[in-house]
């Protein structure tokens, strides 16, 4: 096959791809957790690592202390859940890594108590 | 001369007029559609956000190979190099490619976290990120060969170019040197 060729049979698979992603766009839904749905069982568990793990520096109410404040502003700083994940998971600053001290559960657990719980 | 004008007017015309409803649906759409949180697949990577960071910088060095090739053809840095059609074969190749790379990216973009403001570096990489789509439907759709304006299709390149910068200086760069580089 020559290069022509395989540009042709590669924009028409590209070009599907990006048809379907445009119909997906307009017909999937994100499932019943969703993230403007929070889950009080979730938010229940991120409290307990919240108080052991986190409000020694964000503090109780999540307004602050020696860590930033937390408290409304957490979906704000990080649009994307799994930015604030990675910077749990790997530290940043003066914040040490929590990827070896909790698990998955916890960090989706501490995650969502920061979004929602305060 | 004006029966060569209407032809070259219009697809130049239409493309850029995609471009910009490109752009603008896909910055509508990313508003009014309610975010959904969730990822769909990371692909063999760690996360959701290292495998956008790493697809968007190797689509990223893939556009400066191009870029540099479109310079050298159009020869505004350097000498004149009218393209051959061997060149533009591979242009669009590389075009194609890293295209295809940023498809799971501004999906999981758009549909798990919508068109947001929040902060300037938020709203910044939203903006161009629409941008990108809109330039690169325009640039798509461009006539290579348009003798009497020549500076159209390395303009519409430059902004193509300066909006993916944009995007991934405002995502993949900040989430490198902010957080990690993890794959």
């Amino acid at each position: 096959m020559t290069l022509r060729g395989i540009i042709g049979v590669l924009r028409w698979l590209v070009g599907v791809a990006a048809a379907a992603a445009v119909v997906m766009l307009f017909t999937l839904r994100g499932g019943t957790s969703q993230s403007d749905t929070p889950d009080a069982h979730l938010i229940a568990d991120g409290a307990e690592v919240y108080a052991q793990h986190c409000q020694i520096c964000h503090g109780s109410d999540g307004l602050g202390g020696t860590g930033p404040a937390l408290s409304g502003s957490v979906a704000e700083r990080f649009p994307d859940p799994s930015e604030q994940k990675a910077v749990i998971l790997v530290g940043r600053s003066a914040m040490p890594e929590f990827g070896t001290r909790l698990d998955d559960h916890q960090i989706e657990a501490v995650i969502e108590f920061t979004r929602y719980g305060f | 001369m004006a029966e060569t004008s209407t032809t070259t007017d219009k697809p130049v015309g239409t493309a850029l007029l995609v471009g910009l409803s490109t752009a603008v649906s896909l910055g509508l759409y990313a508003s009014i559609h309610q975010p959904t949180g969730r990822a769909l697949s990371t692909i063999g990577f760690t996360s959701t956000i290292t495998m956008k960071n790493w697809l968007t910088t190797t689509a990223l060095l893939l556009l400066l190979v191009q870029g540099v090739m479109s310079i050298r053809a159009q020869g505004t840095l350097f000498t004149a190099h009218p393209q051959s059609t061997r060149q533009n074969d591979v242009h669009q190749l590389i075009g194609t490619v890293a295209f295809a790379l940023t498809l799971p990216v501004v999906f999981h973009c758009v549909w798990s976290l919508g068109y947001q403001t929040p902060t300037l570096r938020v709203g910044l990489h939203s903006a161009a990120g629409c941008a990108v789509y809109g330039a690169w439907a325009a640039t798509a759709l461009m006539p290579w060969h348009d003798q009497e304006r020549r500076w159209i299709r390395p303009t519409v390149g430059a902004v193509l170019a300066g909006a993916f910068v944009t995007t991934w200086w405002s995502g993949a760069l900040w989430y490198f040197t902010s957080v990690s580089w993890s794959i």
